[in-house]
């Protein structure tokens, strides 16, 4: 595999050392910066079970949340006439 | 459903996370889109504060919480946290009769040239473009 050099600051090569101990640890074998980098942008990547995870089911209609959204927009929309009433 | 949501960068409005996490069929399509990975989305914490405060209405808090949480987690979608997003806001509120939470919308798209996606049509935000119009044109979902 071609490699190639990358410039980072001294505070995240330490951050990265320490990430490199545990994980060291936990495989109970030596590890080096490219296995520290690699778990750490799996770690980052993206969970779609996670994201199908948020989805409630509602039950809820496209023109119910829309309603639901002006209410609270109206509420915040009295709060903010009531200042620049105030003060300007 | 077909939600054409556009390849490349998008800053959604807390409508379209509302919509999704609601399960409506226009949420399953944002789902889909978003899974696809065909494009990169962006919000702002407020447009996730609104997200969690109008589900909290409907399911309580722990139920509201705990799908944000999945939702933020997820690394489906960058959160701004760039002071930047806050003054755009500021800016923005300043000159257009729209709602704080819509400004976030538009200031999280500037920031990150994004295109701004809302999912349905906004009467104020309508009645502002016609005024003037954004700097990046709103996308309505229908």
């Amino acid at each position: 595999m071609k490699s190639t050099t990358i410039t980072i600051s001294g505070k995240t090569r330490k951050e990265l050392l320490r990430v490199a101990g545990v994980l060291q640890q936990r495989r109970g074998k030596k590890v080096d910066y490219e296995d520290v980098i690699q778990y750490l942008l799996q770690k980052g990547g993206r969970d779609e079970k996670l994201l199908r995870s948020a989805v409630l089911h509602t039950g809820w209609t496209s023109e119910e949340i829309r309603d639901a959204l002006n209410k609270g927009r109206a509420e915040d929309r009295r709060g903010e006439e009531e200042l620049e009433r105030r003060y300007t | 459903m077909s939600v054409a949501i556009p390849e490349g960068s998008v800053a959604l409005d807390s409508s379209v996370l509302i919509e999704l996490i609601g399960g409506t069929e226009k949420g399953a399509a944002v789902l889909e889109a978003l899974s696809s990975r065909r494009s990169t989305s962006h919000v702002s914490w407020v447009n996730i504060m609104e997200t969690e405060y109008i589900v909290c209405r409907k399911v309580g808090h722990d139920k509201a919480r705990e799908s944000v949480k999945a939702l933020a987690e997820s690394g489906f979608l960058m959160i701004d946290d760039n002071p930047l997003v806050h003054q755009t806001a500021a800016n923005i509120k300043c000159q257009r009769s729209i709602s704080i939470v819509d400004c976030y919308t538009f200031a999280v798209a500037e920031v990150t040239s994004s295109v701004p996606v809302f999912a349905s049509e906004d009467a104020e935000i309508v009645r502002e473009m016609k005024k003037r119009p954004f700097h990046l044109a709103p996308l309505f979902l229908s």
